[in-house]
């Protein structure tokens, strides 16, 4: 629970921003694909996770080579 | 220092539960999950073949009724509405938007019920309307239909097997299922 806690105040942005995508990606994919199916819009969230701590290890090692 | 860790965590969790929320509404307009869950096929009565003796002719209307148009509205949105469906399936398609026009509850026009807010999905931008071409099976459909083909009973309405949405079971009268798609009038 308390790893959850920290994930997800560590996280949230990214989280957020990852769900709606999804959500927004996943309903032009059926739209487009005319049946439901699982595609690359569900890499949406892990991807946007990712993206979060790859900019934060960048950042944090910028500020550490000034 | 601890009340405010605890205030931030509650707002960035309610932000993170309310994306949850948009995304549980995303994926009940596109029924993935109704889809995922029913591993077990829902019962589907198949016509195989409709013997040409047991379908019913009324009011025969002929392919030149309709400008080329309306045939290319017809056979397009039989192809987004029923790909897999086979030639009966994109015919019965076809005869639900002839029985719209037909009707008084529904506008006068093909291309008018066609494209009626929130009636066809497919017509929606970037839909699979503006993505499919009509193919062989769409031409035979459309001259089975100008022929007089109508075995739709009436039906006004259709809707995927997958759907969640209980609003045609509930408001609408069941006529029958084909293929994927079930009936209502």
């Amino acid at each position: 629970m308390r790893t959850l806690e920290r994930f997800i105040y560590r996280n949230w942005l990214a989280i957020s921003i990852g769900f709606i995508l999804t959500g927004i990606g996943v309903k032009q994919a059926y739209i487009e694909r005319g049946y439901a199916a699982f595609g690359g819009e569900w890499l949406i969230l892990p991807t946007a996770i990712v993206i979060s701590w790859v900019i934060r290890d960048l950042i944090r090692a910028m500020v550490k080579e000034a | 220092m601890r009340k405010r860790y605890r205030k931030r965590l509650a707002m960035r969790t309610a932000a993170v539960c309310a994306s949850v929320l948009f995304f549980g509404r995303s994926l009940q307009m596109a029924p993935i999950l109704a889809q995922t869950q029913t591993a077990k096929p829902n019962p589907v009565i198949v016509i195989e073949t409709i013997p040409e003796t047991e379908t019913t002719v009324s009011e025969p209307v002929t392919l030149y009724d309709w400008d080329a148009t309306d045939r290319e509205v017809l056979m397009k949105i039989a192809m987004a509405e029923a790909e897999g469906e086979g030639l009966y399936g994109k015919a019965l398609v076809m005869n639900v938007v002839l029985n719209r026009v037909a009707s008084a509850e529904f506008p006068k026009t093909i291309e008018d019920v066609v494209f009626q807010k929130k009636q066809f999905s497919p017509v929606v931008t970037g839909g699979r309307y503006w993505t499919t071409e009509p193919d062989e099976e769409c031409v035979e459909a459309l001259e089975l239909v100008a022929g007089g083909w109508d075995d739709s009973d009436g039906a006004l309405y259709f809707e995927s097997v997958r759907n969640t949405s209980t609003w045609h079971k509930n408001h609408l009268e069941y006529l029958f299922q084909y293929g994927d798609h079930i009936f209502y009038r």
